[in-house]
């Protein structure tokens, strides 16, 4: 029989067991992107993907290609962390390692360019470490894998290291590594380990890089292959153009494990995806025609590549596809048709008013490719019709008219066929852009075609523009054009002018009356000089004798002035006297 | 008659450092953050920035005479967008007609004395009223038409209550001594009016002031 009591401990235990459950479980694939948008299990950051998979059953990290900036700490045991596209999917570091991980049981890294000048990857006390097809690019600097303490097992496996100071660091004894391009580093190894070290590239390294053979015949160089050079796609350029794909000839084809190739692209975890096309122009050779070319991908297993276009539709996906072998890097499409149908008009929006500008809006309308602007000053008789073709925008701020005189506008729509095109890669015969053996989308590029067709104009708009007033309409205490030619508000001249102003000219009406006339047009005036520095020097000799006398005025005393002011009419009164005196025939 | 003011400024000065006394177990200093809204008094404001009051941030930090009287120095920052009036079309439409873009900032800069009625430190309410002077740079631009900038001065006067946030958290507030010297953490809300006319154009002078309504924390340190 349930008692008071009973219901009570129930209900406690309950509330027990919810509160000391642990945060809610996710899924296990966890997504890092830097476009995730509302999209579940996906954050803008590695280390943020780290935090939620310590709630996930089974947590796996995927990343999608992008650069992310961050010192990744792995916190979570056993977490797979791989990146989607090795070329594309860029980790790097400000300062310190891209990547730490300490005492933790199992740890393995894929798919990632790693970029460091720091340290790329730093283990401490990891009983299992898998490191594989990744790229670690030092500029000459830093350390790509640096171990430390004791790490019992693992493999550093088709990597790709280049232009590290040091490739792997103190690697212990129980590391297998295997099928690594150590290409350009100053050390590729730091230990001189004489067993677990085959079918690795050891290219070009200028310290310590491969003392320790010829234990690994199996390494490059040996006695059969002498070559080292991997022949990349282009090592280059940094990343996220450099290409660590492997040429035709290169000895890293097939020479690694179970006869995969060596370096990051090969083994049984690669990224099969080939590097994405650039370098796509297109021309219109003939009419209906357009003549598509781009840089060749001379990565050695390219099979071919795909066109995709369509016809007044940007981006993916696209309406028509041509495959194209991987000799050939440009094709002429033909065929393509063009309708030269007048677009509708657009509806234009009251004019919005400004000094000497009218602000002009209208409707979109589908399909133009253009719009043109026509307005008429009709306060001036027989005045032009003035056209401004506006591209990718809605909206125009016509400038420099004349305040107070009406203008007349109209817009129309233009419409041009525009045909969009992408080029891919493929290795054998491609499917999916972006996924197994076919590259992402290149850039898109764009062509209008055959001839183009003008709306009717839309409805008219008049108005004039005028000088607004603000609310408050407040007094510049800025000199305008002694600002403009001095460089500087708090130049000592023009200092000199503003308590000039202050003291002299805003004390009594024909001075205030000075000052308004002065703030309506001095602006134009500075505005002109500085838009013309080599004015300067000239306004400066101009506006001398005003700051002498605005120094004169402010800075001396009352007898001084008194005196000077004196002197000076006695002067203008004897040279007026001398004149009339030659005048009526007097003597020099 | 100015030099004697100065020697007699100058020799008061150590009797107020005295008396501000650096070993008493009190705070010296205080330090304001707070932000809220501004109602300024310009004729038809709403009408050009379409709502009557605007946003405001602003700072002090005072140095306290005695532990209820403090000098300080404080900086703010109002912002407002709106429209500028065109005179013609109002003229032809018979009512105001406004257009374009106005950006208008206010940069006050004061020094206060203000007066905080502190009769105990554990005091949870303490009213609080100051005032000062008050130097007003004030930036208007007007797309198409260029920035006016200037200033002009004029005085302030505030008044407000503090709250005491020690209670709160005893351990916090512990740390927050000992890590930052803070003695207490207030909650303040206040009202302040400044009055600064300034010269317009055509209209004679503007009062650039108006009345603000703020809350922050304030730190007595």
């Amino acid at each position: 029989m349930c008692t008071k009591h009973d219901i009570l401990l129930s209900f406690s235990v309950l509330i027990l067991l919810f509160v000391s459950l642990p945060g809610v479980t996710l899924a296990g694939t966890l997504t890092v992107s830097n476009s995730c948008g509302a999209a579940p299990n996906c954050f803008s950051s590695i280390s943020a993907a780290i935090s939620a998979a310590s709630n996930t059953t089974s947590p796996s990290i995927v990343i999608e290609p992008g650069t992310y900036t961050e010192s990744v700490t792995l916190t979570v045991d056993n977490l797979p962390i791989s990146g989607t596209e090795t070329a594309r999917t860029i980790l790097q570091s400000a300062s310190g390692p891209a990547i730490t991980a300490n005492n933790l049981g199992s740890v393995n890294i894929s798919k990632l360019t790693i970029v460091s000048t720091s340290v790329g990857i730093q283990i401490t006390g990891v009983s299992s470490a898998t490191i594989s097809n990744n790229i670690f690019f030092g500029s000459g600097q830093g350390t790509a894998i640096l171990f430390q303490g004791t790490s019992s097992s693992g493999t550093v496996s088709n990597n790709t290291f280049l232009l590290n100071q040091t490739a792997i660091s103190s690697p212990p004894t129980g590391i297998n590594i295997q099928s690594n391009i150590f290409s350009r580093n100053s050390t590729a190894l730091s230990a001189a380990l004489t067993t677990n070290i085959s079918y690795n590239d050891f290219d070009k390294n200028t310290n310590n890089g491969y003392q320790f053979l010829p234990s690994g015949e199996t390494n490059l160089p040996n006695t059969v292959v002498s070559a080292t050079n991997p022949i990349f796609v282009n090592p280059n350029s940094p990343p996220p153009s450099m290409d660590l794909h492997l040429q035709q000839g290169s000895p890293c084809i097939g020479t690694g494990f179970s006869g995969t190739d060596i370096g990051a692209y090969g083994g049984t975890g690669a990224d099969t995806i080939p590097f994405i096309i650039s370098g796509v122009t297109l021309t219109e050779p003939s009419s209906g025609s357009v003549s598509v070319s781009w840089s060749p991908n001379i990565a050695y297993n390219i099979g071919g590549y795909n066109v995709y276009y369509s016809l007044n539709r940007s981006g993916a996906p696209y309406d028509t596809k041509a495959t194209l072998a991987s000799s050939v890097t440009n094709t002429v499409i033909t065929g393509l048709t063009t309708s030269t149908t007048p677009p509708s008009a657009p509806v234009l929006n009251n004019l919005g008013i400004g000094n000497g500008t009218l602000f002009v809006s209208w409707s979109a309308v589908p399909a133009a490719t253009l719009y043109n602007l026509h307005y008429t000053d009709t306060s001036i008789v027989s005045s032009a019709t003035i056209t401004i073709p506006v591209v990718n925008t809605t909206s125009y701020t016509l400038g420099g008219l004349i305040n107070g005189h009406n203008y007349l506008v109209t817009v129309s729509a233009v419409a041009q066929d525009t045909y969009f095109f992408s080029v891919t890669a493929f290795t054998t015969g491609g499917g999916t852009p972006g996924v197994s053996d076919e590259s992402n989308y290149s850039t898109e590029q764009s062509i209008s075609l055959g001839s183009s067709a003008e709306s009717p104009p839309s409805n008219s708009q008049t108005d004039f523009p005028e000088a607004l007033v603000p609310n408050p309409n407040l007094v510049n205490n800025d000199c305008f054009i002694a600002t403009a030619a001095y460089g500087h508000y708090s130049a000592s001249q023009v200092q000199a002018l503003r308590e000039f102003r202050d003291r002299y000219l805003l004390t009594n009406a024909p001075g205030r009356a000075f000052i308004r006339w002065y703030y309506r047009y001095g602006p134009v005036g500075a505005e002109f000089i500085t838009a013309h520095p080599w004015l300067k020097p000239a306004v400066r000799m101009a506006l001398m004798p005003a700051v002498g006398g605005a120094l004169f005025m402010t800075r001396a005393s009352a007898p001084v002035k008194a005196v000077t002011l004196v002197s000076a009419g006695l002067l203008i009164l004897s040279l007026l006297a001398r004149k009339k005196l030659l005048h009526a025939g007097g003597r020099r | 008659m100015k030099k004697s003011i100065l020697i007699l400024l100058i020799s008061l000065f150590p009797v107020v450092v005295i008396a501000a006394g650096p070993d008493q177990e009190r705070p010296h200093w205080s330090l304001e953050v707070k932000g809220g809204l501004f109602e300024p008094d310009i004729p038809n404001w709403k009408e050009s920035y379409g709502k009557s009051t605007t946003s405001e941030l602003a700072g002090a930090f005072a140095y306290k005479i005695t532990r209820r009287v403090e000098l300080g120095i404080e900086g703010g920052y109002a912002w407002a967008s709106g429209q500028g009036l065109a005179p013609l079309h109002s003229q032809i439409a018979g009512s105001p007609v406004f257009a374009g873009h106005v950006d208008y900032k206010l940069y006050p800069l004061s020094a206060f004395i203000l007066a905080r009625g502190v009769f105990n430190e554990k005091q949870v309410v303490v009213p609080y009223i100051g005032g000062g002077w008050t130097r007003m740079y004030y930036e208007e631009k007007t797309d198409f038409q260029g920035t006016i900038k200037g200033h002009a001065d004029g005085y302030h006067g505030r008044a407000g209550l503090q709250f005491l946030l020690d209670g709160i958290d005893e351990s916090a507030t512990n740390s927050f001594y000992e890590d930052y010297g803070v003695f207490h953490t207030y909650f303040f809300m206040e009202a302040e009016y400044s009055r600064v006319m300034a010269e317009t154009v055509n209209d004679g002078n503007v009062n650039l002031g108006g009345t603000s309504w703020l809350a922050g924390l304030l730190f007595e340190f």
